[in-house]
């Protein structure tokens, strides 16, 4: 017999309660309204996914991240399998993936920049945050467009018993976020956070500034906002509007005086960037055993850098004023209408369905120039690479039941890509079984094929807003990867541990790159010109020891990696090892609840150093060659060398008061500076300091302390 | 305008410290042969041959190679020392070291570009007398001109490539002569100091948007392609600007003293040499490269077209253009 939808809910989130432990209020109020829930809130022996997890706030919140900042990604880099792009940034690797391999869905819809600050900072304010499901080996039928790993973010509705917020203070950041009911069907909720960074390097721009001669200009800052507001039409239907706005502001320059016919002379470098969300959604359910969500939604990816000059002079008793201002934006748009089901014909089996459109509007390198002298003003704007494209995705997956031992997960996605009169498209079976032998374990075995029309071009290992997202268009076909996985699960029989172990091979195909001399192919060719396509395997296995209950929880993981590429025009077509070729991992998280007021957390990240390419043999140029730097390299196999055993231990201690709580934390708690690259330097030697070629480690962040209060209300 | 001027400060502010410390890679390379060779047409062809070093050796030995044995082929034939290059030749260059192993790189000399001068439009500034040095009064100006010279894009069914360059020119008159303070020389100076690249947009093709954005723009390039005009010719709109000439007041009168200017030279270069050029550009004003200095990016190594990534052979085929400048320079101060 059936059950409903709700009850089902109830009677998982009873079981999921007695065995994992307290459930936050939050949830516990929004389990009789209309909601979207987790397929994974059952643990990983009865589910029928590999690879996959269910984030829920308190384990974000208890993860001791930089500046106290409690971060959706960096939680998730502690997962075995993943591995951060560089030191304490927000982007991520799994399973020897790219960085730009991940889709972030916010509420269905993709986010592309989910960086504040070259990824100090993940975009998601973890206030707004209800849950986040991460799959990076069994892949559900509803998710592709990317190849390694899904997070879907889901947002929390309104509080419905009144207004309920807090206010955060932290060193570097504020945060606000308050949520309750309008009336007795409709709730919101909104959530704010602001960087004080620009604040904070006032006092040292200003002593800079009377030292030197010359000003120096110096901010930056980041804001984002979530709101939601959420209205039950009625027992069957429940309506939202969702916005996400991130923006990220960076600014520097330089001011001077009088010199010469100059009166004022005035410049400034400024970067911006961010994402937009705008989304209306609507829960359906047209009768107990068919449910659905439709999404009609917006969402924009922009980044924009500006050079402007600002010089005043006098010329023969005229005063002239002349500005020019230089951008280059870099935007990527996408109309969303989707329509998701979710079908109980039987009481063991769940079918999913659903299909989506999205037109894709891409500009990756808009150019425009403004040129003023006095009142005369010229502009010009080049905007020769814009292109749109439609994309239609639809999908289908069963998850059955077979038996009390035997569950099934299979599932088809296909889509449709097509720009400049190209039609590409994709077709990916899913496939995920469980055989549970006893109620206390399971083995699974999956297959996904993943397909990727869109990809993110970097020329640095930061994560700048220089980088581009730009459609799979010409000759090149899109990205796929094709990942089997094997997986054996075992819990205690009182609930308190679960181990596991996950095994995986993938195969990357049509992956894109810059080639070798890409630089040398002029701006005016389209960007494919620069880029070569090639393929990649990484293959591992991943152990997991976790402690789900008492005062002590936590998790060991190690994974054992490789990772390697090869591409036609790159490294002279030789294969070589993947930039976070890791071979071993080991993420430790201990989480103590020392008392009702006092929570302590740990985590200790180590991993086989990043591999980088370092050139090392000089030739020398010809003669009468003209160059500042007399260094002349030859060339060097790409990523020949493997930097030093990256670790790092974080601490974090949340102590409760009356009205809230403080948050104590030190990254980096034994200031190891970890290795982030290496580069032929140079260094001083002798009593005349001189300069002498040396190879130099670059290293990037020491300890960093801090402290920040939660006011509850 | 280097990117990291920018990035480094926010870097250091806000990342609140980065520092670099010295160490030893322990690597183990295998020096290679290293071969450079500028190839003019006309020209005999020289070849330098060295090797490569570790970064953290240094003196001059360890670039040297005492048995490499170099072979010039043109279009496939050995030559020997009276070889000439042409255009159109294919020139192959072979060095072996029974130490170091082999090396080669070949080379295409490009064909002349046909060009002609369509107008000089001189500018004066200013002018004075000046007295020079200890030798007396001098008649001296200011001045810049415009140069509009059309090139011809040489073959229609090949990239073409070319660089500009120029070199002053004056009349060989005057010479030493006696004065209250001893002898010295008596002859006209022209100073021609800079030449406005950037105004001229062929020769920011290459600069990207970002660059473009960052300010480093093309002042620092002077080579283009015909791919914007393919088959067809280019009218150049060279400035020349910051220039000066004077010439001894008691000479202001013959106008043998006035036959100065300059020689613009063009020169069609091999795709080789472009990418060395633009190379060059990318590691001076560019900010690709910069970023991987820094250990921030991945780093870019030399441009190279030998086999063992090290050295270059280019080839060009030089056309000079004279500017005379005496009808200009002789009417403003010589009346």
């Amino acid at each position: 017999m059936s059950k409903s939808y709700s009850t089902l809910l109830l009677t998982l989130l009873a079981a999921t309660t007695s065995a994992w432990g307290e459930v936050p209020d939050s949830t516990a109020r929004e389990l009789n309204e209309l909601v979207v829930v987790s397929r994974l809130e059952a643990p990983a022996t009865k589910t029928v996914e590999i690879g996959a997890k269910k984030l829920t706030v308190t384990e974000i919140i208890n993860t001791p991240v930089m500046f106290g900042e409690a971060d959706v990604i960096k939680a998730l880099q502690l997962q075995p399998g993943v591995t951060e792009t560089a030191e304490g940034m927000a982007g991520m690797h799994v399973h020897g993936g790219g960085h730009d391999e991940n889709l972030y869905m916010l509420e269905n819809v993709p986010l592309y920049q989910v960086n504040h600050f070259a990824g100090l900072f993940s975009a998601f304010n973890t206030d707004a945050l209800r849950y986040i499901d991460f799959y990076k080996s069994s892949i559900p039928g509803k998710y592709d467009g990317r190849l390694s790993s899904f997070l879907d973010v889901r947002l929390k509705d309104g509080n419905t018993d009144g207004h309920h917020g807090s206010f955060k203070l932290g060193l570097t950041s504020g945060a606000f976020n308050i949520s309750g009911p309008i009336g007795q069907k409709t709730t919101y909720m909104a959530a704010v956070r602001r960087s004080w960074f620009d604040v904070l390097t006032i006092p040292a721009v200003a002593i800079l500034n009377s030292i030197n001669t010359e000003g120096t200009r110096l901010k930056y800052s980041f804001t984002d906002l979530n709101a939601k507001v959420t209205h039950r039409f009625s027992p069957k239907a429940k309506g939202f509007i969702n916005i996400y706005f991130g923006d990220d502001l960076l600014g520097t320059g330089y001011s001077s005086g009088r010199s010469g016919e100059i009166l004022s002379e005035v410049g400034k470098l400024d970067f911006h960037w961010g994402n937009i969300v705008t989304q209306a959604g609507l829960n359906y359910y047209f009768t107990p055993k068919l449910k659905s969500e439709f999404t009609a939604a917006y969402t924009r990816f922009f980044s924009d850098m500006s050079y402007t000059t600002e010089v005043k002079r006098e010329k023969q008793g005229q005063k002239i004023d002349e500005s020019q201002r230089k951008q280059i934006d870099n935007i990527i748009g996408d109309w969303i209408l989707r329509g998701d089901f979710e079908w109980s014909p039987y009481e063991n089996s769940q079918v999913r369905f659903g299909a989506n459109y999205t037109y894709h509007r891409f500009m990756p390198s808009l150019f425009s120039q403004e040129l003023k002298i006095n009142n005369a003003v010229s502009y010009e704007r080049d905007s020769l690479w814009s292109y749109g494209a439609n994309e239609v995705n639809a999908y289908i997956e069963d998850d059955w039941t077979i038996s009390e031992y035997f569950r099934l997960n299979a599932g088809l996605h296909g889509s449709i890509f097509h720009i400049q009169d190209k039609t590409k498209h994709g077709l990916s079976p899913r496939l995920s079984m469980s055989f549970r032998p006893t109620d206390h374990s399971a083995i699974k075995a999956a297959y996904a094929h993943t397909v990727q029309y869109v990809h993110q071009l970097t020329q640095t290992y930061l994560a700048l807003p220089t980088d581009q997202w730009i459609p799979v268009i010409g000759d090149f076909k899109p990205q796929t990867a094709d990942k089997i996985s094997l997986g054996g699960y075992w819990q205690t029989s009182d609930n308190g541990y679960i181990f596991s172990t996950e095994a995986y091979y993938k195969k990357l195909d049509n992956l894109i790159e810059y080639r070798d001399e890409f630089y040398l192919f002029p701006p005016t060719d389209l960007w494919v010109n620069r880029l070569t396509s090639g393929k990649g395997t990484s293959k591992g296995i991943d152990f997991k020891v976790e402690k789900v209950l008492g005062k002590i929880t936590g998790h060991i993981g190690y994974s054992l990696a490789w990772a390697d590429r090869v591409f036609k025009d790159k490294n002279g077509g030789n294969p070589f090892p993947a930039r976070f070729d890791n071979r071993h991992t080991i993420n430790i998280l201990v989480n103590w609840t020392v008392n009702k007021k006092v929570q302590l957390n740990a985590a200790w990240i180590g991993h086989s150093g990043n591999h980088v390419t370092l050139l090392s043999q000089m030739w020398q140029p010809p003669a009468n060659t003209s160059s500042f730097n007399p260094n002349f390299f030859d060339k060097a196999p790409v990523n020949n060398y493997q930097l030093p055993f990256y670790h790092r231990l974080d601490l974090s201690c949340t102590v409760k008061t009356a009205k809230g709580f403080w948050n104590f934390s030190i990254f980096n708690a034994y200031n190891h500076m970890n290795v982030i690259s290496v580069i032929p330097g140079e260094t001083e030697v002798g009593p005349h300091r001189d300069k002498v070629p040396t190879f130099q480690k670059l290293k990037l962040l020491p300890i960093i302390p801090s402290v920040s209060y939660t006011w509850q209300f | 305008m280097a990117i990291l001027k920018y990035i480094t400060p926010i870097a250091a502010a806000l990342l609140l410290t980065a520092c670099y410390e010295d160490f030893d890679p322990n690597i183990d390379i295998k020096p290679v042969l290293c071969i450079n060779s500028i190839i003019t047409a006309g020209q005999p062809v020289t070849v330098d041959v060295s090797r490569t070093w570790l970064y953290t050796e240094s003196g001059d030995s360890v670039r040297l190679v005492h048995d490499a044995v170099v072979d010039v082929y043109a279009n496939g034939v050995l030559q020997d020392a009276k070889y000439r290059a042409k255009e159109g030749d294919t020139i192959r260059i072979h060095a072996v070291s029974n130490t170091y192993g082999e090396a080669e790189g070949q080379v295409v000399v490009p064909q002349k570009a046909p060009g002609e001068v369509l107008s000089v439009t001189p500018s004066l500034i200013g002018s004075k007398w000046e007295d020079v040095d200890r030798y007396g009064q001098y008649a001296a100006m200011d001045f810049s001109f415009d140069v509009r010279l059309k090139v011809y894009d040489p073959e229609n069914d090949t990239d073409n490539y070319f660089y500009v360059a120029w070199d002053n020119f004056k009349s060989n008159v005057g010479g030493s002569q006696s004065s209250d303070w001893g002898w010295g020389v008596v002859e006209p100076v022209i100073e021609v100091d800079f030449c406005d690249y950037s105004s001229e947009p062929i020769f920011n093709e290459h600069v990207n948007n970002f660059d473009h954005v960052m300010g480093n723009g093309g002042a620092y390039a002077n080579f283009f392609t015909d791919r914007q005009f393919a088959g067809k010719d280019y009218v150049l709109r060279l400035l020349f600007e910051r220039c000066t000439y004077k010439t001894p007041i008691d000479r202001r009168f013959n106008p043998d003293y006035y036959n100065c200017g300059i020689n613009i030279i063009v020169e069609t270069i091999s795709r080789s040499n472009y990418n060395w050029k633009e190379y060059l550009w990318q590691r001076n004003a560019g900010s690709l490269e910069q970023l991987g200095q820094s250990g921030y990016s991945e780093p870019i190594p030399s441009y190279s077209n030998i086999s063992t990534g090290a050295g270059i052979i280019m080839a060009r085929t030089v056309t000079k253009y004279k500017i005379n400048l005496h009808d200009f320079l002789q009417s403003t101060i010589g009346r």
